[in-house]
C-alpha cells in the first residue's frame, strides 16, 4: 500500500489530549473519520490547511505534528 | 474489511451497472446488427421497427438501472446514516477527481478507437450508437472501480 514520506504524531497527540476520538478530531478539523484514519496510518498527506488545523487543535507547532522523512540514500 | 459508505456506494453502483450492461448489450447489438426483425401475425408477419424497439429497450434498461441504484443507496444510507449525511472532505474530492481522470482517459482513448472502427467498418447508425453507449458505460465502470481502488490503497 502507498505510504507517504510524511510521518505524523496525530494518534499520539490524540491520546495525550484526553484520549480524543478519531471522530471528535475529524469534526474539529473538518474531515471524515476515514480521512483521520488514513492520516494516522501515513496513507494520506493532508492539505496544508488541514495540517495547520490539526496543529491548532493540539496547540502545538506544525513540526511537532508532522515530520518529513528524508529519502533513503543509495 | 472495514468499507466506508463511499466505497460501498461505488462498489454497488459498479456492480449494478455491470449486471445491467451485461444484460443489455448482447441483445442491443443483436437487434442493431441483425437483419430484418419480423413478428408473426395472423395474416403472415410484420416487420418490426428496430429503432423503436431499441429505443424502448434502452428506456426500460435506464429505468431499471435508476430504480436499482435508488433502492441500493436508500438501503446503504439507512445503514450508514451519519456517513451518508456527511459532505465530501478533501480526500473524498481528491479520490473523485482522480477517478474521473481515469474515466476521462478511457473515454478519450476509446473515442479514438471508436472513430477508427466506425470509419473502417461503416456500421449503421444504430450500431454506432450502441458502440458509443458501450464506451460511456465502460468509462463509468472505470470511474467506480478507480474510486474503490484509491480508497483501498489510499492516495
Amino acid at each position: 500500500m502507498a505510504r507517504t514520506r510524511i510521518r505524523n504524531r496525530v494518534r499520539e497527540l490524540r491520546f495525550l489530549h484526553g484520549e480524543m476520538t478519531q471522530q471528535a478530531l475529524a469534526e474539529k478539523i473538518g474531515v471524515t473519520r476515514q480521512t483521520v484514519i488514513a492520516i494516522e496510518n501515513n496513507k494520506y498527506s493532508p492539505s496544508l490547511e488541514v495540517a495547520f488545523r490539526i496543529a491548532e487543535v493540539f496547540n502545538v507547532p506544525l513540526d511537532q505534528v508532522f515530520q518529513f522523512a528524508p529519502a533513503a540514500k543509495g | 474489511m472495514n468499507l466506508s459508505f463511499r466505497e460501498l456506494s461505488a462498489m454497488g453502483s459498479a456492480l449494478i451497472l455491470a449486471v445491467i450492461a451485461w444484460n443489455y448489450f448482447p441483445d442491443a447489438f443483436l437487434i442493431a446488427d441483425g437483419g430484418e426483425l419480423r413478428m408473426a401475425t395472423k395474416s403472415g408477419y410484420e416487420v418490426l421497427d428496430k429503432s423503436s424497439m431499441l429505443f424502448w429497450f434502452g428506456v426500460g434498461t435506464i429505468v431499471t438501472l435508476i430504480v436499482f441504484e435508488i433502492i441500493y443507496h436508500i438501503v446503504l444510507a439507512t445503514r450508514f446514516r451519519e456517513e451518508a449525511n456527511t459532505s465530501a472532505d478533501e480526500r473524498d474530492r481528491m479520490v473523485m477527481s482522480k477517478a474521473r481522470r481515469n474515466s476521462y482517459y478511457v473515454l478519450d482513448i476509446g473515442a479514438l478507437f471508436l472513430v477508427g472502427h466506425l470509419y473502417l467498418t461503416e456500421p449503421s447508425g444504430l450500431m454506432a450508437a450502441q458502440f458509443l453507449l458501450l464506451l460511456l458505460v465502460t468509462a463509468e465502470l472505470v470511474k467506480y472501480l478507480s474510486i474503490v481502488v484509491f480508497y483501498r490503497l489510499s492516495i
